[in-house]
C-alpha cells in the first residue's frame, strides 16, 4: 500500500467512526437535530432529551469499542493462523463467553437475592468464560512447549462443539420457563442497547491492551506469513510472538463479548474487507480497530433504521451478512483449503 | 496490605449495592403516565388505571394481554417490540411496571434517567395475582381500586367454586404443540391454578408433577385425559396449530378426548395469562365444560 493511500485510509478510519458515533447519538427511534446534539455537548440539555443522548452515547461508545476489539482480535488471529478463516469464535472465545454468561443468568434466576446483580455478574462470567476457554484451547494446542497452529485450530473446533452441547443442555433445562429462555437466547445474538459507561470501559480495557501489543508483534506477524522457520531465521522469537498475539486477541475479544455477548463475524469479515481495500500486510493490523468500529456502528445504524429499534439483535443481521461472506471466502480459498 | 483490604471491602460494597434491583426514585402519589412493560403488567395496570393513563405498551399487548384485547388501543399509542430504555424514555412516563424476569440492564438505565419502576412479583396463581394487584395499587396510588377489584374477584371465585361443587371434577390436560415439542402444565403453574378454579383436575399434575414440562405422544396416550385444553394460537380465526397437529398424528386417534371431540380451545391471552385474568380464563373454561357436560358423562 502506498503511503498516501494508507494515510488517506487512516484519516478516513478516524473521521468516519467519529461521524458514525455522532449519527448513533442523534438517531434512535427518531433523529435529534445537530443543534440538539451540540446543546448536549454544551451541557444545555435536561430531562428526557439528556437521558436519550446519554443512552445513545454509551450505545455508540460500546458499539465502537466492541467492533474495534473484535476486528483487532480477528486480524491478530488471522495473522497468527496464517489463515483468513480464523476469528475469535474459532478459539472458543465467543462460545466460552456465551456458556458462562448463560450459566450465570440461569443461576441468578434461582437466587432471588442476587437477581439485581445480573448486569455485573453476567459480563464478569462472560469474561471469565471467554478468557478461560481461550486459555484452555491454547494450552491443549501446545506440543513440547510450542504452539501448534493446526492443533490450535482443530482443538478450537472440538472445544466449540463441546461448549455448544453444554449450551444446548442449559437452554434445554430452561425450555419450561419461556421468559428465562428468551433472556438466554438474547445472549446468543448480542446486545448493544442499554449499555453504560461500565460496559464501554470494560471493552476499552481489552482494546487498549490489544493495541499496545501491536508495535511489538506487527512486523513479526508479517514475517511469520512466510512460515515459522523462515521467520525464526530472520530473528523472530516465534513462540513469544504466538503467545503474545493469542493472549492479546483473547483479551480483546473476551472484554468485547463480556459486554455485548455474541456478536458474530466482525472478527472474520473486517480484516478481509480491509485486505481488499489496502492489500495484505501489517497495516491491516493497524487499521483493524477503527475499521471494526466503523463496520459495527454502520451495521447497527442501518439495521435500526430499516427494522426499527429493538426489533432485531445485532447478531441476527451480522449472521445474515457473515454467512454468505464466509461461503464466498470458502469458494475463493478452496484451492488453499484442499492443500491445507 | 491495608490497601488490598480496602480494595476488597470497596469491591464487596459495590457488589452488594449492585445486587439491589433498580427501582428509581419513589413513584408519584398518583401515577398518570404509566408504561406496563409486559403482557402481565398490561393486565394489572389496565385493571387499575383508565386507558388514557397508559402512555406506551409492549407490541405483544394486543395478543397476549386480556386488557389489550378488550380495550380498543389507540393506533397512535406507542408500541415497543422489546423492553429497551429508549422507546420508554421517549414517552416520559412517571412509572414503569416491569415483570420479574425483564432485563435488569434496561431497568437500570431507566432508573438512572430518573424514571420510577415497580417490579411485579412472580405470579403462579390467583392469590399471587391479588398480591401483585395490591402492591401495584399502592405504587399507583390506587389501593382502593385494587381492593374493590379483588373483592369482586373473590365473589366470582366463590360463585365458580359453588358451581364446580355440583359437577364431577373432570381430568383435564393442558397441552400445546406447535409441531416442535409437546408441552403440558403441572402443579404450581397459572394453568394449574385455572383448572383448579374451574373445579377440574389437572391431569398434568398427577403424580406430583410440577412446572411446565415436555410431554411425548406416548405420555399423552398414557395419561389419556377426559378433556384436552389447548391454546388458540397466534392467528385469530385460524384453527389452533396444536389442534391441527393432534388431528394429523394417526397414533393419537386413540386419545378419548380427541375421538369424542372433547377439546376446549382457549384464546391465547387466557392460555398464557399470568395475571388476575386467570379467573376469567377459569370462568370461560368452566362454561365450556358445562356446555359439554352431557358428552362427558
Amino acid at each position: 500500500m502506498s503511503g498516501r493511500r494508507g494515510l488517506a485510509t487512516g484519516v478516513l478510519l478516524v473521521a468516519v467512526p467519529v461521524l458514525l458515533v455522532l449519527m448513533t447519538c442523534g438517531g434512535g427511534i427518531d433523529w435529534l437535530t445537530p443543534g440538539r446534539l451540540l446543546a448536549a455537548l454544551r451541557g444545555e440539555l435536561t430531562g428526557t432529551e439528556l437521558a436519550l443522548v446519554r443512552l445513545r452515547w454509551w450505545k455508540a461508545a460500546t458499539t465502537a469499542v466492541v467492533g474495534a476489539s473484535l476486528a483487532l482480535s480477528g486480524a491478530l488471529l488471522q495473522g497468527l493462523f496464517r489463515n483468513g478463516l480464523a476469528s475469535p469464535s474459532l478459539v472458543g472465545i465467543s462460545g466460552g463467553a456465551n456458556l458462562a454468561s448463560s450459566a450465570a443468568l440461569l443461576g441468578l434466576t434461582r437466587v432471588t437475592a442476587l437477581a439485581g446483580a445480573a448486569p455485573v455478574l453476567v459480563p464478569v462470567a462472560g469474561f471469565i468464560g471467554a478468557l478461560g476457554d481461550g486459555s484452555l484451547v491454547a494450552t491443549l494446542a501446545r506440543r513440547n512447549g510450542r504452539l501448534s497452529i493446526p492443533t490450535l485450530l482443530l482443538t478450537g473446533l472440538a472445544v466449540n462443539a463441546f461448549l455448544a452441547g453444554l449450551l444446548a443442555a442449559l437452554q434445554s433445562l430452561s425450555l419450561a420457563q419461556p421468559d428465562i429462555l428468551r433472556e438466554l437466547l438474547s445472549l446468543s445474538f448480542g446486545k448493544l442497547d442499554d449499555r453504560n459507561g461500565g460496559h464501554a470501559l470494560t471493552g476499552l480495557v481489552g482494546l487498549v491492551v490489544g493495541l499496545l501489543v501491536l508495535p511489538f508483534v506487527a512486523r513479526s506477524l508479517d514475517l511469520l506469513q512466510a512460515g515459522e522457520e523462515d521467520a525464526a531465521s530472520l530473528g523472530v522469537d516465534v513462540p513469544r510472538v504466538q503467545a503474545t498475539c493469542l493472549a492479546a486477541a483473547c483479551l480483546a475479544a473476551s472484554c468485547a463479548v463480556a459486554v455485548a455477548h455474541q456478536v458474530p463475524f466482525v472478527g472474520l469479515m473486517v480484516p478481509h474487507l480491509l485486505r481488499r481495500l489496502v492489500g495484505p500486510g501489517q497495516h491491516v493490523l493497524w487499521l483493524a480497530a477503527p475499521a471494526g468500529a466503523v463496520f459495527l456502528l454502520l451495521t447497527e445504524l442501518v439495521q435500526v433504521r430499516v427494522f426499527g429499534l429493538g426489533v432485531l439483535q445485532p447478531g441476527v443481521v451480522l449472521s445474515l451478512l457473515g454467512g454468505p461472506f464466509f461461503l464466498l471466502l470458502l469458494r475463493e480459498q478452496g484451492r488453499e483449503l484442499r492443500s491445507w | 496490605m491495608r490497601g488490598a483490604g480496602a480494595l476488597v471491602l470497596t469491591t464487596a460494597a459495590l457488589f452488594l449495592t449492585s445486587c439491589e434491583r433498580a427501582t428509581g426514585p419513589p413513584p408519584p402519589e398518583r401515577a398518570r403516565r404509566v408504561v406496563p412493560a409486559s403482557a402481565t403488567a398490561c393486565d394489572l395496570v389496565g385493571a387499575l388505571l383508565p386507558v388514557e393513563n397508559v402512555v406506551a405498551v409492549p407490541a405483544q399487548a394486543e395478543e397476549h394481554s386480556t386488557w389489550g384485547r378488550q380495550v380498543a388501543l389507540d393506533a397512535e399509542l406507542p408500541r415497543f417490540p422489546s423492553y429497551l430504555a429508549e422507546p420508554i424514555l421517549r414517552v416520559a412516563p412517571d412509572l414503569v411496571v416491569v415483570d420479574a424476569y425483564q432485563s435488569e440492564d434496561t431497568s437500570r438505565r431507566l432508573a438512572e434517567a430518573g424514571i420510577s419502576l415497580h417490579r411485579l412479583p412472580v405470579i403462579d396463581d390467583l392469590d399471587g395475582a391479588w398480591r401483585a394487584l395490591t402492591e401495584l395499587g399502592v405504587a399507583l396510588g390506587r389501593s382502593d381500586e385494587a381492593a374493590r377489584l379483588i373483592e369482586g374477584q373473590r365473589q366470582r371465585r366463590e360463585a365458580l367454586a359453588a358451581a364446580a361443587a355440583t359437577r364431577r371434577s373432570w381430568r383435564v390436560l393442558a397441552y400445546s404443540n406447535f409441531s416442535g415439542q409437546g408441552w403440558t402444565a403441572g402443579g404450581g403453574t397459572t394453568l394449574d391454578s385455572m383448572l383448579t378454579l374451574a373445579g377440574l383436575t389437572n391431569a398434568g399434575a398427577e403424580g406430583g408433577k410440577t412446572g411446565h414440562r415436555r410431554l411425548t405422544h406416548e405420555e399423552l396416550l398414557a395419561i389419556d385425559p377426559e378433556l384436552l385444553l389447548i391454546g388458540a394460537g397466534p392467528v385469530e380465526g385460524a384453527v389452533s396449530p396444536t389442534l391441527t397437529l393432534l388431528r394429523d398424528v394417526a397414533l393419537l386417534e386413540e386419545l378419548s378426548a380427541l375421538r369424542d371431540e372433547r377439546v376446549v380451545v382457549l384464546p391465547s391471552h387466557y392460555f398464557s395469562t399470568a395475571s388476575h385474568e386467570i379467573l376469567g380464563g377459569a370462568e370461560l373454561l368452566a362454561a365450556e365444560v358445562a356446555a359439554r357436560e352431557p358428552s362427558l358423562r
